[in-house]
């Protein structure tokens, strides 16, 4: 990597964007767990407007670039963030759940993930120390 | 002089503003925890009293975990520096070109403005990372290249202006300016101004969940001056390079072979410098952080603030938080019966064999004995009248019944009693009538004014008088129920306390005990016994207003209703302080030490000097009569471990905890207060073992890079008064000066006429050093009130008489300092001179053994000075801009609260008094007042004028023609301050 030419000015611009964010500095991504580390000078966790943000600018988690990139994919999938001039509140309220049931389709997703990880990391341990499930007991 | 002395006198008083105070800005919420970002820096400067900047270096580094990671570091010069010093402008080039930076990148050379808005503003404003240094102010005051003073509520600060604007503007205003306040030595607010057009997202505040800008807010900065964290942590002053060698930091600070000429050597120091600190904020923050509290890192300026933080954990609330519906009537009172520790010189300027013992953390140990910890914990408290109890229980109490602990909890109270003749403890003017000077003594008073004393003291003056005071009436602070709230909390994050069940300050002390003393933990537990158990109760500050501003308060001191007083400097209580605590913790130490008296006078001895939390007591191997004096009987060693085991009675420490030992044995020569120095004697040889620095420690070294003067003071004093050869130290004949900061507008002023004309950076700046002439007399011809004077800083002593001094009150002309008379010059005092007073400096409130006043010739064995109160007047705190008064560049009577008399003026009746005596018209006549403006006053039609009340008292003194002194000083004790 070349070196950075201005580390100040690339301190400040990832302050900015971590305020901007309103992410705190033991933020970390609510579907894969990637934390913010204060190695890294750019911050690689955003807000994701759960439910979209003209729906509910309020509600937000915290995603890394990867699961904010996908999350909002899928919010474009349900067609749950396009706005129309007609838009009623009861327009809104429909897409945001169906933004909702978006992210949380995400989050089921990445549950099952991490089950099935942990699944293969059994199956490891299994092979390699039988005796873990007895230290445990 | 009569045997009863008429003084004038004062107490203390609590306030609370008249109108409640407008609803103000909150002031934006800090985390405790910091972010990664660092800016470290420093700044080399001319040795000339300039002390403009040369060049500087930085780092900029992170946090990661607890390491510290450098990401880039760089040197920078003064914008003028390439035309002032080419050399050395081409060293800092040549080092830049061929030297590595750490963090493995090149060493950027940037100039002074290019720093501050590529470094400083990026990373101090816009990345709000931590600005770190040491001795921040004055590094700060190097990157300016203006200030302003600060207005309105930061009126009394410096107003730094760091950018310049463009094109031919003096400033740019979309830049922030920094205010720095300086409230102590040890404390100052640095904080970012407002800019114009900030973008939004430097609106953002701090901790924001929303992201989104507030138009209100500024961010203040984040400034961590590490010798303000280093004193919160060890209590102790530190330079650089003892802070950094009591933490081991890697590097540690090295020194340089010369400061001006800048080499590759010089700017390797500077970079030194700059690695040492930035490891320095690395130990300092983890050592902060073992600390489980609540407590920013840039507001830990002092070891009260982690022991507060450590009370909030713990789930405490402060008493006045807790009790909302006190009685602030009751906090006046007991204010009235609120002195400091008892300090008294007893057998003067004449050497004595000693044993000096002192009790094991006196404020700590009373607090205990008195229960305190379930006060503070209570769900409430409150007053009891105890009037008849407390009267029955002076009436029975013996020495022997105050070494039984169930006592002490009884005490926790004060009592308004009228004296006669009772050792209390008084605040009052003991020298000539005209003097300033307020002490503190504990003394026989008289008084036909009621007055408030805590119960301890009422205890004490009963075993020293053998009588009991006559008690009005007596408020106990009674502690009922607990609070809810309450936390365990682990110290310093391995001792695990519980407020609920346990008495914090016992089990703090015992821990420490047990502790090995080289380590952190014991260092710490010291440090917070000795700030968390007293002086938070007793914290008042000075608030800052406006010049020509005062404001109306109401005053509670000893009256039942309060009275308004308008004031120019309201204090403002601390938000732990809780007057009933304060007051009975210091009577109760008074109380021990009255205790060891009445211990040491029964057995026939007699003692040199006590000072808050020990007692020199006159004791030899074989005791008896020192010198043949038949006044001074010493005590044997083997009776003073029976007093110090008589106290083991009271000790409320588990293990091997002695409540009272034997400090020191050697022999004392005592000056007055809280001046005294213990030596051993082999021969003709002296080896000073303790000294005090009390009236001394304000002036520079006389002799740089000598050995410690005040010692050799000492030395020669001590030898001189045994009769042994000595010889007089060879700087005694140099001017006396001090150093201290340009810490506000109101000193940098009085160089306004030098710094005239001159280009910015070689005018005398904020936080610049700068010497005080102790003591300077003005030239012939040059009016000698408040001649203050104040120079520029230079460290050679033998440039000290070449400097242009100022006298602070009239800065229009230049003075040269000497030490012999001129006709031209000011004359300085030596250190001849002011060693001389010091060494014969008079224990005002106390007689001599001839039963007149303590005068500088007085020597041997003091009495107590019995007085009567002439008037009572309400102060506010003693100790404001303590540094500047022991300069002597402001007085005393100017940085201190007056709240006055009060509804009734004693000093009016006294004179009243004195016109119906001696006749209208005489006193008018010697007064130069019309008999019409007495009529007046005898028709009680107002108070007087205070010039005309001033000429009413030196006619009345004229009118006596000074044959009744007494009389004289009965007027003048009241005179208005």
């Amino acid at each position: 990597m070349l070196p950075d030419p201005d580390p100040p000015r690339t301190a400040a611009r990832a302050a900015r964007h971590t305020r901007r964010n309103a992410l705190q500095p033991d933020s970390e991504c609510a579907l894969c767990g990637t934390t913010n580390p204060v190695a890294l000078k750019r911050s690689r966790l955003e807000n994701h407007h759960a439910a979209g943000q003209h729906n509910d600018d309020d509600l937000l988690v915290v995603l890394c670039l990867n699961c904010h990139a996908i999350a909002t994919e899928n919010q474009h999938v349900v067609d749950a963030i396009r706005t129309r001039p007609d838009d009623t509140i009861i327009d809104r309220v429909r897409r945001g759940l169906l933004s909702i049931a978006a992210f949380l389709s995400q989050l089921v997703d990445t549950l099952v993930e991490f089950a099935s990880l942990l699944d293969l990391f059994c199956d490891q341990l299994d092979s390699r120390v039988p005796t873990w499930r007895l230290e445990l007991q | 002089m009569t045997s009863v002395d008429p003084v004038a006198t004062a107490v203390r008083a609590w306030t609370t503003p008249t109108t409640p105070p407008t609803a103000r800005s909150r002031r934006p919420q800090r985390i405790a925890s910091l972010p990664g970002q660092l800016l470290v820096f420093d700044c080399e400067t001319t040795t000339d009293p300039a002390q403009a900047l040369t060049f500087g270096a930085w780092r900029q580094c992170r946090m990661v975990g607890t390491n510290l990671a450098t990401d880039v570091e760089g040197l920078f010069y003064a914008d003028d520096f390439p035309d002032t010093d080419p050399a050395g402008f081409a060293a800092l080039q040549d080092h830049a070109r061929t030297q590595p930076g750490a963090g493995g990148r090149r060493l950027q050379l940037l100039s002074r403005s290019e720093f501050v808005e590529r470094v400083f503003f990026q990373l101090a404003y816009r990345t709000r990372a931590t600005v770190v240094g040491f001795n921040l102010p004055f590094d700060l005051s190097r990157l300016a290249i203006a200030h302003g003073d600060g207005r309105k509520a930061n009126y009394g600060a410096f107003s730094l202006l760091l950018f310049a604007g463009k094109e031919g503007h003096a400033e740019n205003k979309h830049r922030p300016r920094i205010t720095i306040h300086h409230h102590s030595r040890h404390q100052a607010a640095i904080r970012f101004g407002k800019r114009l057009q900030p973008d939004d997202v430097d609106l953002i505040p701090e901790g924001s969940t929303t992201g989104k800008p507030d138009p209100t807010y500024v961010w203040p900065g984040r400034f961590v001056d590490l010798g303000s964290l280093a004193f919160a942590l060890t209590g102790r002053s530190h330079s650089l390079a003892s802070a950094c060698d009591t933490f081991e930091t890697t590097p540690r600070k090295t020194q340089a072979d010369g400061h001006g000429r800048i080499t590759a050597e010089y700017i390797d120091y500077c970079r030194n410098d700059v690695a040492a600190t930035a490891d320095l904020y690395r130990v300092l923050t983890a050592e902060f952080g073992t600390h489980p509290i609540n407590v920013p890192v840039d507001r830990a300026s002092s070891a009260a603030a982690i022991a507060k933080g450590y009370l909030r954990q713990m789930g405490i609330t402060p008493p006045l938080e807790q009790n909302l519906n006190f009685p602030p009537e009751v906090l006046g009172h007991a204010m009235c019966a609120f002195y400091g520790g008892r300090a008294e010189a007893h057998i003067r300027r004449r050497p004595v064999p000693v044993a000096n013992v002192d009790f094991t953390s006196m404020y700590p140990t009373v607090d205990s004995l008195l229960g305190l910890w379930g006060h503070l914990t209570a769900q409430r408290i409150e007053p009891v009248d105890i009037t008849d109890e407390l009267t029955e229980l002076l009436a029975m109490v013996t020495l022997d019944a105050c070494f039984q602990p169930g006592l002490w909890p009884r005490l926790v109270g004060i009592a308004e009693i009228d004296p006669a003749d009772d050792i209390v403890p008084i605040r009052a003017r003991f020298d000539t009538p005209a003097s300033n000077s307020w002490n503190t003594a504990v003394t026989g008073v008289t008084s036909e004014h009621p007055t408030w004393c805590s119960v301890p003291d009422l205890i004490a003056s009963t075993l020293l008088t053998g009588r009991p005071p006559v008690v009005r009436r007596a408020v106990r602070f009674a502690a009922v129920g607990k609070q809810s709230d309450l936390r365990k909390v682990k110290l310093r994050g391995v001792l695990t306390v519980d407020p609920a069940t346990d008495d914090l300050w016992r089990k703090v002390i015992e821990s420490r005990h047990r502790t090995p003393k080289d380590t952190a933990l014991h260092q710490f537990l010291k440090l917070f016994a000795n700030s968390g158990s007293f002086g938070i109760h007793a914290e008042f500050n000075a608030a800052t207003l406006t010049k020509g501003e005062a404001v109306d308060v109401n005053v509670f001191g000893r009256y039942d209703e309060p009275f308004t007083q308008r004031v120019d400097r309201p204090e403002v209580s601390g938000v732990w302080c809780f007057p009933p605590f304060a007051t009975v913790i210091c009577g109760a130490a008074r109380l021990m030490l009255a205790m060891l008296e009445r211990a040491v006078t029964d057995l026939g001895g007699t003692w040199a000097f006590c000072d808050t939390d020990s007692m020199a007591i006159v004791a030899s191997t074989a005791g008896g009569r020192v010198d043949g004096d038949p006044a001074i009987r010493a005590l044997t060693i083997g009776q003073v471990d029976q007093i110090r085991q008589r106290f083991e009675q009271l000790n409320p420490y588990s293990g091997a905890i002695e409540l009272l030992r034997v400090d020191q044995i050697a022999d004392a020569y005592v000056i007055s207060s809280k001046r005294y120095a213990l030596f051993h004697r082999a021969a003709d040889r002296i080896e000073i073992v303790k000294r005090s620095e009390h009236g001394l420690g304000h002036l520079l070294h006389p002799n740089p890079g000598g050995s410690d003067w005040i010692s050799e003071f000492w030395h020669h004093e001590i030898a001189t008064a045994l009769g042994l050869p000595t010889t007089e130290p060879d700087w005694y004949d140099r001017p006396a000066v001090g150093r201290t900061h340009i810490t506000g507008p109101h000193l940098l002023t009085a160089f306004r006429h030098i710094n005239a004309g001159k280009p910015y950076r070689d005018q005398i700046k904020p936080f610049n050093f700068a010497l005080f002439a102790a003591g300077a007399k003005p030239p012939p011809g040059t009016q000698p009130e408040n001649f203050r004077l104040i120079g520029p800083y230079a460290t050679d002593p033998a440039m000290w008489p070449l400097l242009r001094w100022v006298n602070l009150t009239d800065p229009s002309r230049t003075h040269r300092l000497t030490t012999r008379p001129t006709p031209s010059a000011a004359l300085g005092d030596t250190y001849r001179s002011v060693l001389a007073r010091h060494a014969t400096y008079p224990e005002t409130k106390s007689l001599g053994p001839d039963g007149q006043p303590c005068r500088r010739d007085t020597t041997g064995l003091l009495q107590r000075r019995h007085v009567q109160v002439a008037t009572i007047t309400h102060h506010g705190k003693d100790t404001n801009r303590i540094d500047h008064v022991a300069a002597g560049l402001v007085d005393r009577n100017d940085t201190r609260t007056s709240y006055g008399q009060g509804p009734v003026d004693l000093q009016l009746e006294l004179i009243l008094k004195a016109i119906r005596l001696i006749g209208a018209s005489k006193i008018a006549r010697a007064a130069r007042i019309t008999p019409r403006q007495i009529s007046r006053l005898l028709a009680d039609t107002g108070r007087p004028h205070p010039n005309t009340r001033r000429r009413l008292i030196e006619g009345i003194a004229a009118h006596t023609n000074g044959t009744d002194t007494s009389d004289t000083a009965l007027w003048h004790a009241g005179t208005p301050t």
